[in-house]
């Protein structure tokens, strides 16, 4: 049973491709009206961001540490994306020990914008591989909730500091040994636009 | 609505990705664990401990260990406190500089029957042309309560000294193994070959039914008797911990890989159960529990119901796995008194790992003794 939530989400963030419509659009005509958008369906960015990741319900025994991102949004209109992201991210324990993860998850972004600022706004889930001496955890379900504020330095580039919030619970059978892992990030990021 | 060539591709991809994960799952308790974990303390002994032995000094139950030195502890001293330095007669490896030669001997292992304490030293020599510093000799020697005294020479890498460790000092018997055979040791002198014994002993059990020693190739043997214990020679017709009809008989143990074996009678083993673990290299017997110490994965735990191991393992009573889990070899343990139990004995571990730090995750200052006091509550750098 613990298993059906990351499948599920899997599952369901995969399900929008499915009825993704990639037919040609048949003839198409020049209005004259032209509207620039720096941000047009089908544009795409690479992201790569570097944090500080912070545990929030640990007690002190997990000190704060560090991760690193990779993320791939496409466009569907001109404010709202669709990707995935990759994670790999560290936490030192009180006992000298380290805890790792890598969560994976795929998201829909929303991207306000205002004049060369750009808000993006995403919700990812997805799974996480978790370990921790030579336990493992996997999968575990990561839910990762995003905000960050981006300056468009030109049309390739932007940079930008951005938030993850993230739920990373481990469930087990025995439910006394259930857990809400729960940590913030404070990132700073490079987008490249292509 | 049509489903395109890329949204099959996608919901194909997805069952696949699906479905490794589904078989390929494990779920480790993991933050329970962290949150079980507690503030190390400075460790007082450092360094790899090959041996942890009881020896009576001056009518003291004392514990003594071997880091390169030797020192000691009262055995029912239950706090984390300094140990006593006991090097009389012998002096710690040290590097002169200028004359570029290694003075001292570096114990290695030590033994103890019920009148002397016995450890194994080396001395060490530059090789100018290597640019090593490799073993010279290897040393047996004797300590009498007073000072330490040499023996003799032994085949450097073949030798090892190791001894019964019973609770009760009458049966504490020390031997030393070489690339001839086994030999009990009595002070300055090595008496003749072990019955029983082979050139790979590494082990002794003291049987307490006919009073007779077993040799076992394998590092990790345990034992629930406890200080009173006593053998059917000296009148124990009924051959329990406690010397009481009715009352929890004597177990032994020995570990072969991740098996371990469990009888009544030391001389044969019949009943043993598969772990799936690491390799098991030392043990600690309690009332309740058996603690295994293995090759690269720290501390496991399997129940002890009067005697008999439970099959598989279970989780600690304590943060033992949370301080000395993977990737620490455990080379020696100790429980002071076996008839207590896992959260109320004295327990001694000392810990190692191979690699790198940075490989293994690993920390240096890990290395060393490790102690569990009932007054404390956790496992801790000793």
């Amino acid at each position: 049973m613990k298993r059906i939530l990351p499948l599920l989400c899997i599952f369901l963030l995969c399900l929008p491709a499915a009825f993704a419509d990639d037919s040609d659009q048949g003839d198409t005509y020049d209005d004259g009206v032209f509207e620039y958008k720096r941000n047009s369906p089908g544009d795409q960015y690479m992201q790569i961001s570097l944090m500080a990741n912070i545990p929030l319900n640990f007690e002190g025994q997990l000190y704060t540490g560090g991760a690193a991102q990779l993320g791939y949004r496409r466009f569907l209109t001109s404010w709202m994306a669709v990707g995935g992201d990759v994670m790999v991210g560290y936490n030192p324990t009180l006992g000298s020990n380290i805890f790792n993860f890598w969560p994976l998850t795929a998201c829909v972004m929303f991207q306000p914008t205002l004049w060369r600022f750009e808000f993006p706004i995403s919700l990812g889930a997805g799974i996480a591989f978790e370990t921790y001496q030579s336990r493992k955890y996997f999968p575990g379900l990561v839910v990762k909730p995003e905000i960050g504020v981006f300056y468009r330095f030109s049309d390739s580039w932007s940079f930008g500091i951005g938030s993850d919030f993230l739920w990373m619970p481990e469930w087990y059978s025995d439910s006394k040994y259930n857990y809400d892992g729960l940590f913030m990030t404070a990132s700073i990021s490079a987008r490249y636009h292509f | 609505m049509k489903i395109n060539k890329t949204g099959k591709t996608a919901v194909l991809t997805s069952l696949l990705i699906s479905t490794a994960v589904f078989f390929t799952g494990c779920q480790d308790v993991i933050y329970a664990k962290i949150m079980n974990e507690v503030t190390l303390d400075d460790a007082t002994i450092s360094g790899s401990v090959n041996s942890i032995v009881r020896y009576t000094l001056n009518s003291t139950e004392c514990i003594f260990i071997e880091n390169g030195n030797v020192y000691y502890k009262a055995a029912l001293s239950s706090s984390h406190e300094t140990w006593n330095e006991c090097m009389s007669g012998l002096s710690s490896v040290s590097y002169d500089y200028y004359g570029k030669a290694f003075n001292g001997t570096q114990i290695i292992k030590l033994a103890a029957d019920d009148t002397y304490l016995y450890a194994l030293g080396i001395t060490y020599t530059e090789d100018e042309d290597e640019g090593d510093n490799v073993a010279e000799a290897e040393y047996l020697y004797y300590y009498d309560g007073s000072t330490w005294t040499q023996v003799q020479s032994v085949t450097a890498g073949a030798a090892t000294i190791f001894c019964t460790n019973t609770p009760n000092p009458d049966y504490r018997k020390a031997y030393l193994r070489t690339s001839s055979g086994v030999f009990l040791l009595d002070g300055s002198t090595v008496g003749s070959t072990a019955t029983n014994s082979s050139t790979s002993a590494c082990s002794a059990i003291y049987n307490y039914s006919d009073s007779i020693v077993y040799f076992f190739d394998e590092w990790a043997t345990g034992c629930n008797a406890k200080e009173s214990t006593t053998s059917s020679s000296d009148g124990n017709s009924s051959l329990t911990i406690d010397n009481t009809s009715g009352g929890t008989p004597i177990y032994y143990y020995y570990a072969s890989g991740d098996n371990l074996y469990y009888s009544t009678d030391a001389s044969s083993f019949s009943s043993s159960y598969d772990l799936d673990m690491t390799s098991i290299i030392s043990m600690a017997v309690t009332s309740n529990a058996i603690l295994l110490g293995t090759n690269g994965s720290g501390l496991y735990k399997v129940s002890n119901s009067d005697g008999i191991p439970g099959s598989s393992t279970e989780d600690f009573d304590t943060n033992a796995d949370s301080a000395l889990g993977s990737p620490y070899r455990i080379l020696a343990m100790l429980c002071v008194d076996p008839s207590q139990t896992e959260t109320g004995a004295i327990m001694y571990a000392s810990a190692d790992f191979s690699g790198t730090s940075s490989s293994t995750t690993g920390d240096y200052d890990d290395i060393g003794l490790w102690s569990y006091y009932p007054g404390r509550g956790n496992w801790n750098r000793e």
